[in-house]
């Protein structure tokens, strides 16, 4: 770029690629959001390939956010403000076109395609890859030499605050990117999420927040055509924010195991940080109403930096007291967290950014710009915003309460659809906001060809003498103190930490722990990493009271140790997963897996087809790795003997089976559609596919009748050696009910004198002789179940004393066995032998066998409703 | 530790708005970029007025007016 006869013209072309560029980048990142909602209340959305994932999808969301939209609108302004804030030109415009390819081809655009294809990093706002990541940190580099030499030369106490927060986002930027990308594949478990928290903080704090804020303080004079109201007070936000900003990182891992005092500062950084927000915002709203009164409503772009800097304030007061630990323990995890980062990217950053672009757009020569539709986006985005926010606070809050009422983790998912539903047409607002917005650049009046061109420098009034070395001096070693004083946060919230972790590892790890993976639970934890798993599925028991009665043990720092790079989390749409291991047989696994309503009948987690060949009994080799990856998580706890047995349990069984049947059966018929249709089926049949595709197959509970004690101790305790769960979650009426049903569900009448194939007692004694020569091996010769063999098998064989069969159910048992149980197929046996040895084994039932047990006294709290 | 960061930012910054308010010279210095700032754009300022007085100014007038 050729400096302008009487000053510096900005690169209109680049400018114009940057904003084209970046408008592309919203609508598609945009697009993938509303995909991702979508898919939370409408699972099979767009699925059936890897490529279309929630989780890959997800990744390409927020990082077409950061890159593609505000990364693009941010060089643009850039491009645009940097030579009205230096009076000189960019390094060069070459420079300018290599860093446009690379950013936008290589990295967005590269970033993009290899996390559809597979190749991510579960790091939060570090999803591309490390190669990605890689040219990211290069652009970074090559941005701070086409913008920070002008900056240089220009003298550092002539600079004016948006030119320190352009300065500032850029270098402080190149100095974060590589914590929260590298470091986390270098340091294990903990250890890596203390750095992981400090990128997730500096990708808002020290990128987003100083750029957007450099436009508010660009835009505001530019349009009043006054001064802001205090430059010295800018100043002090501008230091704040870089000195106090890096400090919040950890408070996104409060109540881990992370070194509690640097939760702590983290927590007291936040809140100061608060403070700074306050001081910056007071300034600049001081610097609009200083003005001509109606500049906000006549001009659109200052209305969008207005939005901007109220939202600014909202959300930087929110997240102060999302911080304070208390409020965190019920709020973290939850949907209100999603909301207030909706806030942040679309309310202060994006507002900022399109304020910005639609600014510099009408001051730019030979383009359009249509006010009319400008003025509609804006009222498009805010309601979208509003309602979206408002849907999932409402909706982190009713998640919160139910997490914290110890129901069944499946609740908060069915209470939340409403609210996910109402997100998607929140979703498709902003989304037509944008689009919009994108219209108001292309249509409308045309701009005169005249070029803008930045003032001649000076010539100095003379009440301006020049500004003394003293001043300048100032301003470079703060500067430079800045610089400092991000290191020294590296230290303190990253490498501090990370020492006293490593010490008390070494001190607390037990002798012997298992905590490398093998290979194939690498893979696993591969595949888990770059399809989005723990962006559903924490995996940090924290230490609350809540999450140790639903998880069990807290997770601590030494068992994190195989953790590369860690994969805590920060939001949970699925239960933790920290004390996964032995939780569920390998076969729920690969069911849930290749359909997870074929076993939890209301989940709305994505299904993983491609990692099968059809079938859910016909895992790929990915999908065995994953299940494999999924048993190490808490295996090291467990091995230590570490109590983790997950939620326990408030309901007492014997009192429940001690309480009359009940003979109104809908509700217990809902709780039984809602939580066991999956697998046993709508019929009780167990003929639906998930119930099919478990080993062993699920139970018939039509076709065998079980005495009531069998059926209170199966809900209770789940049946060891099969997929059944224990549902000791369940509220004590709805445990009620369920068991009542399943109790009712069993249909095993008498045989017909037309359907015997000879006379009762004649039945009875062939029965015997074909159980006697095939049966008593497992079964017993009593047909209790404890046959010589039974003890090589789990489940153990049916004791035909506390189980009856219906005759098609045990036709059918006996016909094709129980997959993936100790029972082999008898098709030799004719139907006449097997409606025999029915016979036989039916006259061994001995009916209900656990007594009726006494009431208690005092009747546990949970039983309300069943009095 | 992080205690003392925080004290000492604080301490920094306080003393910075020391200076400027005891100084009248640091006043002046201090927001003198936002008329540059103004120039640069096209915008004439008032700054060749004596002590600036239109200028820094904003935050006078708007003091008094609240007075």
């Amino acid at each position: 770029m050729s400096d302008h006869q009487h000053g510096s013209a900005p690169a209109y072309s680049l400018i114009r690629a940057h904003t084209y560029a970046a408008f592309a980048g919203l609508v598609l990142s945009a697009l993938f959001g509303l995909a991702v909602s979508i898919k939370f209340h409408a699972p099979g959305f767009l699925a059936g390939h890897g490529w279309d994932t929630w989780g890959r999808l997800r990744y390409d969301h927020t990082q077409g956010i950061l890159y593609a939209w505000l990364g693009n609108a941010f060089i643009a302004f850039l491009y645009y403000a940097a030579p009205f804030l230096t009076k000189k030109s960019v390094t060069s415009n070459r420079l300018g076109w290599i860093i446009f390819w690379l950013w936008n081809v290589v990295a967005v655009l590269g970033g993009w395609s290899l996390v559809l294809a597979g190749s991510s990093q579960p790091l939060e706002w570090a999803e591309f890859p490390l190669l990605i990541a890689a040219v990211i940190e290069l652009c970074l580099f090559l941005l701070i030499l086409q913008f920070g030499l002008p900056f240089w030369k220009c003298g550092a106490s002539e600079l004016y605050v948006s030119g320190w927060y352009l300065l500032g986002g850029l270098t402080f930027t190149f100095l974060a990117y590589p914590v929260g990308n590298l470091l986390p594949h270098i340091l294990p478990g903990a250890m890596g999420a203390a750095f992981s928290g400090l990128w997730i903080h500096d990708a808002v704090g020290v990128f987003i927040t100083p750029l957007a804020t450099a436009i508010a303080y660009f835009v505001i004079p530019a349009v009043t055509k006054k001064p802001i109201y205090s430059h010295f007070y800018s100043m002090i936000g501008f230091w704040l924010l870089f000195l106090v900003y890096p400090l919040n990182g950890i408070h996104h891992y409060v109540y881990s195991s992370l070194p509690m005092s640097a939760q702590h500062a983290s927590e007291v950084a936040s809140i100061y940080q608060g403070i700074d927000v306050i001081i910056v915002v007071t300034n600049l709203l001081l610097s609009i109403g200083l003005a001509t009164e109606d500049s906000v409503a006549r001009d659109i772009p200052l209305r969008f930096v207005w939005t901007s800097i109220v939202l600014y304030l909202v959300v930087s007061i929110q997240g102060a007291v999302q911080a304070v630990m208390a409020f965190n323990s019920f709020t973290h995890f939850t949907d209100w967290v999603i909301g207030h980062s909706h806030l942040a990217m679309i309310g202060f950053a994006s507002f900022a950014a399109m304020g910005g672009l639609a600014h510099l757009w009408q001051r730019l020569p030979g383009v359009r710009w249509n006010r009319r539709a400008l003025a509609w986006s804006y009222w498009l985005l805010v309601v979208g915003l509003a309602l979206m926010v408002l849907d999932l606070t409402g909706a982190g809050l009713v998640q919160a309460s139910l997490w914290q009422q110890h129901l069944p983790w499946i609740d908060s998912v069915r209470a939340s659809q409403p609210y996910w539903v109402f997100r998607s047409v929140d979703g498709c607002l902003l989304l037509a906001g944008f689009v919009v917005y994108g219209i108001s650049f292309f249509t409308g009046e045309l701009n005169r060809p005249a070029e803008v061109t930045v003032a001649r420098p000076d010539p100095r009034t003379p009440s301006e003498r020049p500004a003394g070395m003293w001043i300048g001096t100032a301003y470079g070693a703060t500067f430079g103190a800045g610089l400092l004083f991000f290191v020294v946060s590296f230290l303190a919230l990253g490498v501090y930490p990370a020492i006293r972790l490593h010490e008390r590892m070494v001190r607390t790890t037990p002798p012997g722990a298992q905590l490398a993976l093998t290979p194939q639970e690498r893979r696993g934890q591969e595949i888990y990493g770059r399809d989005g798993c723990a962006y559903c599925h924490t995996e940090q028991v924290r230490f609350t009271p809540a999450d140790e009665w639903r998880f069990g043990h807290p997770t601590e720092a030494w068992e994190t140790q195989g953790e590369f790079p860690q994969m805590w989390g920060t939001r949970r749409i699925g239960p933790d997963l920290a004390r996964e291991s032995g939780k569920r047989p390998g076969d729920w696994q690969l069911a849930h897996l290749y359909n997870p309503r074929y076993v939890v009948p209301d989940s709305m987690m994505p299904s993983y087809p491609w990692l099968f060949r059809g079938d859910a009994n016909k895992p790929s080799q990915d999908a065995l790795d994953v299940v494999a990856y999924l048993n190490t998580l808490g295996r090291p706890a467990m091995q230590a003997a570490v109590t983790h047995g997950g939620a326990a349990s408030l309901i007492d069984a014997r009192f429940i089976a001690s309480m009359p049947q009940s003979t109104d059966l809908e509700e217990g018929r809902a709780v039984y559609m809602s939580n066991c249709s999956g697998c046993h089926g709508a019929d009780g049949r167990a003929n639906s596919p998930g119930g099919r595709s478990l080993r062993p197959v699920a139970f018939d509970l039509v076709g065998f009748r079980l005495p009531p004690s069998t059926v209170w101790q199966a809900l209770q305790h789940g049946v060891p050696g099969t997929a059944m769960p224990a549902w000791n979650e369940l509220p004590g009426a709805e445990f009620k009910a369920v068991g009542d049903y399943v109790l009712a569900m069993s249909s095993t009448p008498e045989l017909r004198p037309d359907e015997q194939r000879a006379p009762i007692q004649t039945l009875l004694l062939a029965g015997q002789r074909v159980f006697d020569t095939h049966c008593i091996r497992c079964h017993g010769e009593g047909g209790d179940g404890d046959g010589p063999e039974a003890d090589r098998y789990l489940p153990r064989p049916a004791n035909f004393h506390e189980i009856q069969p219906s005759y098609p159910g045990a036709a059918h048992v006996i016909h094709d066995g129980v997959p993936g149980s100790g029972m082999p197929a008898w098709p030799l046996l004719t139907p006449a032998e097997i409606q025999a040895v029915t016979n036989y084994m039916r006259s061994l039932y001995q009916g209900p066998s656990m007594p009726a047990q006494p009431v208690p006294a005092a009747i546990p709290a949970t039983m309300e409703g069943m009095q | 530790m992080i205690a003392w960061l925080i004290g000492i930012i604080t301490l920094i910054l306080l003393l910075l708005m020391i200076w400027r308010w005891k100084s009248k010279e640091a006043r002046e210095r201090f927001e003198q970029p936002k008329f540059q700032f103004l120039r640069s754009l096209g915008v004439p300022t008032q700054g060749n007025q004596p002590e600036s007085k239109k200028d820094i100014t904003q935050e006078k007038k708007h003091a008094k007016r609240n007075s």
